[in-house]
């Protein structure tokens, strides 16, 4: 006989015999057929009972009768050492086990697949009689090199006689063919286990039944033909399972198994059995056929039973079609809720707990907090929080881990994690602090007050100075002029405190989206989220111009990336890199009108972008035009549009700003060290804010250098996710081109962070070992191009190795390591998150009494007087701006500071002098600028204090306005002559 | 054509080119800052005239994430060019810019559909 014994886990046609002719397969369509001769067949008997043991003996026998006889015959005994003895003795000719593995149909049957040596594996029941041409026309089948697995009918033979109700519809309850079965060879999802074959390469790749299901001596609780059918049909995409009617066994039917209470056992027990391969393989592909079935075969069976004179008594059979349906429709949904409640719940629970528990203590952290803000140290909110903050931050990095690292595709989780995520980063402030934290957020509700109070009337002009530029790009405060008078609100104060959590919710959609164009790894994409998220400590998420036009920004990236790829040649390593598990295939090209719908779509966007905002049009453009150098994103078109409709709106609204500014732009650009200069923050004072400005610098650096290791780790992401670096880079060179009030380097920061957050989550990631061919030889030649005992050095080196790549394989899945690592590091950014962002949260964040007296001062103050306070920080500051003129002591820089500092009350009133003996000044020293300009050492220490000692001192200045944070004082002009 | 005028008076097309007038009857008859008129002036202003321009356009691919995206950005540059627009022209007024997100909406919604071609290319 033919060895059997050497590996077959190759396709059917590496196996099977010459090619013969070319005819038509089982569905349709022409393929090659094979020459089914040269396959061999074991066909496997289970047997539990002696009680069968005459069935049995003729089920045998029936197989020596065969026209054309099996190669090999087991015939399993299952956990019955004295039915193996007999059998042993009985049947010389046939290989009798017994079964290994676990009681029951499927441990038997897997014993005997263990035993199996031919190229196809049949199963008869111990109870079933196979008719001479049954292999004959099972072999038949596998012609088609296609066909995995082929089942034939099975006729019940009733020992008692059919039961004149029994529904042939529901001749599966007795294990055998049932009306709703194609009546010719046709492809089918599952055959029955009495009479189905396989061929034996499917079981090596897939493995055998599953002991989970199947019947334990009588209890009946099966389907495991269908799980694993299902699981063959999974693992070879284009296989095909085939059922011949024509390959016929006749099942012997005890009489037991003709009563109504079998009937209806059997019907509940197949639902269960229905419910648990659901679980197992997917309710679509457990339920597909089944669906058909209920469809088309049983209202068919509903109308032969109600018509007059059918046959079989009616009233019986309807009850018992009804009963059937109905009762394994039941047990489905008990299986179903059985097995949800004992395992899935249980697995939901531990992703589910942390959060709850997080989201409690974030909520019992809440009161806490908000009476401790009256009072922020050098620290800010971080040292005010209670500890049920931190612990609640600590789950949420822990639960989100255990979400990621599961089992599961589903984005739900760790969407949901996400979202608390934001909650606690950047709607806590929201939640303690009565009124919007920073003094450019107070800026910006006062020009819509503005502008709602003139009707929108917009001054292109540069009269208003320092505050021209947002007339010039007034969309953001339009829309929300416009919004504030439709919701009949009263200013855009009400809502502006939710604008961090609001508008950072918004960038999720289009961050996953990006993300997801360069990797198809859930795990990466999210651990990126979060990093980005937890990186973006730079504060541009409050309300403002630039959080707007932020959004924008990554929506027209998300959709240029994903829906305007164009075809272009792959590189040496392009099929290796669209498969690499962590990478992922370039986006097809769309036809030429899609292309076209999809800029249009883009051009409202990109409008709004360069109505709103200054910068960020520029990046757009300049990012875009990076795309230039990939040849996939290469679209003119595109760049055009982004140039052109900035430019337009430079060259007309924002006309003035330019005449006014280029020549000072033009003496600055270069100037690295002037323009990467941070103006906030720049000489921290304080052991407070020089930690949390260490903090918030460190914070950006490790998720810079995490950037640059998945950069040099994972060469093949470097080659797909160019366009995401290409993007990163391109905001870079502003910083020498001009310093944006010295912003511009968090600014940098901010537009780099989804490509920095997608490298530093790769980094986080292990390389998968590449499968390199030789470039000569032509056989593939599996050599470990990541080996774990290769020092780093020599792996990197390998990062563009001499062979080709012809495919990856992952390491083995090491979920704890792989878990520690993440929790690890979103655990140190989470932790040094909340000082960064919070940690100045004394200087921006503005108690009511504050707000009052700036108020109070702006009642008196007629129109045209002159405001002079330290510096701007401070609520509502530009208040009715288009009246006043202001003067800020630590921004002038037309005089050396030791002018102020050496006679402060002095300099200030000769500042003051002229608007003379009828104009009105004021000077405003209240507690956020006092804060500022000493943690931010705007002012040398005790400059602060000086000035007001010196201005309380002073006859030229008259206090009128006093409360727990600060006093304004009037100007005096004559005594400030008499002074001098 | 009777196709066609089917899907004109799908009640979805209609309500959408609708949705402008209805919010702009709440902010004329409902008073400031009552739940009724936040909810119809939100609902209308980040997602009608997005999701009417993206009806008429048919952007053949994306999926719930990238459709609800392209929506909500449609939406909101509408607004924001509306508004800026209608102050440069000297004509702003809330409502103003609602009427005209309103027509812009009810003509885009009612814009027969261009089909999408049979053969890509």
């Amino acid at each position: 006989m033919q060895d059997f014994s050497a590996d077959t886990a190759e396709r059917p046609e590496s196996t099977a015999g010459t090619t013969t002719a070319t005819t038509d397969t089982a569905d349709g369509a022409p393929a090659v057929r094979v020459d089914t001769d040269a396959l061999t067949l074991t066909v496997v008997v289970c047997a539990y009972t002696m009680d069968r043991w005459e069935v049995m003996s003729a089920s045998l026998q029936s197989l020596r009768d065969q026209d054309r006889p099996p190669q090999q015959v087991v015939l399993v005994t299952d956990h019955n050492s004295e039915l193996y003895q007999r059998a042993v003795e009985a049947f010389p000719d046939v290989e009798v086990v017994p079964s290994e593995g676990r009681p029951g149909l499927s441990g038997a049957r897997n014993t005997g697949i263990e035993r199996a040596r031919g190229d196809v594996v049949a199963f008869l029941d111990d109870d079933a009689v196979a008719e001479t041409g049954w292999t004959a026309e099972l072999m038949a089948g596998y012609a088609d090199p296609a066909v995995l697995g082929v089942g034939g009918g099975i006729e019940p033979y009733w020992e008692a006689g059919r039961p004149a109700w029994f529904p042939r519809e529901f001749d599966w309850v007795v294990g055998c063919s049932y009306t709703g079965l194609p009546e010719h060879s046709a492809p089918i999802r599952n055959m029955i286990g009495a009479n189905m074959s396989l061929r034996r390469e499917a079981f090596d790749a897939v493995g055998g039944f599953s002991t989970d299901l199947g019947r334990t001596g009588t209890l009946p609780l099966g389907c495991e033909e269908t799980e694993l059918c299902i699981r063959v049909g999974r693992h070879y995409g284009d296989g095909v399972i085939l059922y011949r009617p024509d390959a016929v066994v006749h099942h012997h039917v005890g009489a037991v198994r003709g009563t109504w209470r079998y009937f209806t056992s059997r019907c509940w027990r197949e639902g269960q059995s229905k419910a648990a391969v659901s679980r197992m393989a997917g309710a679509r592909a457990a339920l597909s056929t089944e669906r058909a079935y209920l469809r088309t075969a049983i209202p068919r069976a509903l109308g032969r039973a109600l018509r007059p004179g059918g046959g079989s008594p009616p009233l019986s059979t309807l009850l018992a079609l009804t009963l059937g349906v109905l009762l394994t429709g039941l047990g489905y949904l008990t299986g179903t809720a059985r097995l949800v409640t004992r395992r899935q719940v249980a697995r939901q629970l531990v992703v589910a707990l942390p959060l709850v528990a997080a989201l409690v203590l974030w909520g019992s952290s809440i009161p806490a907090t908000s009476a401790r803000v009256g009072d922020l140290g050098g620290f800010g909110l971080a040292a005010a929080v209670p500890w049920s903050f931190w612990t609640s931050l600590g789950l949420l990095v822990l639960g989100f881990t255990l979400a990621l690292h599961r089992p599961s595709r589903s984005p739900l989780w760790p969407a949901v994690y996400t979202v608390a995520l934001l909650a606690l980063q950047r709607a806590t402030q929201a939640l303690v602090y009565a009124s919007p934290l920073y003094a450019w957020a107070w800026k910006h509700i006062d020009i819509i007050d503005r502008l709602s109070a003139n009707g929108g009337h917009l001054d292109l002009s540069n009269r208003l100075a320092a505050m021209a530029p947002y007339d010039q790009w007034a969309g953001f405060f339009a829309g929300n002029t416009a919004l504030v008078k439709l919701l009949g609100l009263r200013t855009a104060l009400s809502y502006a405190a939710w604008a961090p959590f609001v508008s950072s919710l918004l960038l999720l959609v289009p961050l996953v989206l990006i993300l997801g164009v360069f990797s198809r790894d859930r795990r990466l994409v999210w651990t990126a989220v979060w990093i980005f998220y937890l990186g973006n400590w730079v504060g541009q998420d409050y309300f403002s111009p630039q959080a707007f036009a932020f959004f924008l920004f990554l929506g027209v990236l998300a959709l240029v990336l994903r829906n305007l790829a164009r075809t272009a040649p792959l590189g040496r390593h392009g099929d290796a890199d669209a498969a690499y598990p962590l990478g992922a295939a370039p986006r097809a090209q769309l036809p030429r009108r899609e292309r076209l719908v999809w800029l249009l779509l883009l051009a409202p966007p990109v409008a709004a972008i360069a109505m709103a905002h200054q910068l960020t049009p520029v990046v757009l453009a300049v990012g875009l035009m990076m795309l230039l150098l990939t040849r996939r994103y290469r679209n003119w078109w595109l760049v055009a549009l982004a140039l052109v409709v900035p430019a337009a709106w430079d060259a007309t609204s924002a006309l003035a700003f330019f005449k006014l500014q280029l020549p000072a732009m033009e003496r600055t650009f270069g100037d690295l060290l002037a323009n990467s200069q941070a103006g906030y923050g720049t000489a921290p004072t304080g052991t407070g804010p020089v930690i949390v400005s260490w903090m918030d610098r460190g914070l950006s650096g490790i998720v810079a250098l995490l950037a640059v290791v998945g950069v040099v780790r994972h060469p093949s992401l470097r080659r797909t996710a160019l366009p995401l670096m290409l993007v990163a880079v391109a905001p870079m060179p502003l910083v020498v081109a001009n310093s944006y009030g010295g912003e511009m380097i968090f600014r940098v920061f901010m537009f780099a962070l989804p490509g920095l957050a997608f490298f530093a989550a790769a980094a986080l990631r292990r390389r998968p070992e590449a499968l390199l061919a030789e470039a000569d030889a032509g056989t593939a030649d599996p050599v470990r191009a990541a080996s774990p005992r290769r020092p780093v050095a020599a792996r990197l080196r390998r990062a563009v190795p001499e062979g080709r790549i012809t495919g990856w394989r992952s390491h083995r899945p090491r979920p704890v390591p792989a878990a520690a690592v993440t929790l690890t590091v979103l655990g140190l950014l989470a932790a040094v998150f909340v000082p960064s962002y919070t940690g100045k949260d004394r200087i921006d964040y503005f108690p009511k009494p504050e707000t009052e007296l700036v108020d109070a001062m702006y009642a008196q103050a007629p129109p045209g007087s002159y405001i002079v306070a330290p510096d701007s920080n401070f609520p509502d500051a530009y208040s009715g701006y288009d009246h006043y003129a202001y003067w800020w002591l630590a921004d002038d820089t037309t005089t050396p500071l030791s002018a102020l500092l050496a006679d402060p009350a002095g300099y200030i009133a000769k500042g003051m002098a002229w608007v003379g003996t009828t104009g009105h000044a004021y000077l405003l020293l209240s507690r956020g600028q006092q804060s500022d300009v000493t943690m931010q050492g705007l002012l040398p220490p005790g400059s602060y204090d000086r000035i007001a000692a010196s201005v309380a001192a002073s006859p030229s200045f008259r206090l009128i306005l006093q409360n727990s944070d600060g006093k304004v004082y009037a100007y005096v002009p004559d005594a400030g002559t008499v002074n001098r | 054509m009777k196709a066609a005028l089917s899907d004109l008076l799908s009640p979805y097309r209609l309500l959408l080119a609708g949705s402008g007038w209805l919010a702009l009857l709440c902010v004329d008859r409902v008073a400031d800052d009552a739940p009724l008129r936040v909810a119809a002036v939100l609902l209308f202003v980040l997602l009608c005239p997005g999701s009417a321009a993206v009806r008429a356009l048919r952007p053949s691919r994306g999926g719930a994430a990238e459709g609800f995206l392209l929506v909500l950005m449609i939406s909101l540059s509408a607004l924001v060019v509306a508004a800026t627009s209608l102050m440069l022209a000297g004509r702003f007024s809330g409502p103003h810019t609602l009427i005209v997100l309103a027509a812009l909406t009810t003509v885009t919604a009612l814009a027969p559909v261009g089909r999408a071609p049979a053969d890509p290319g």
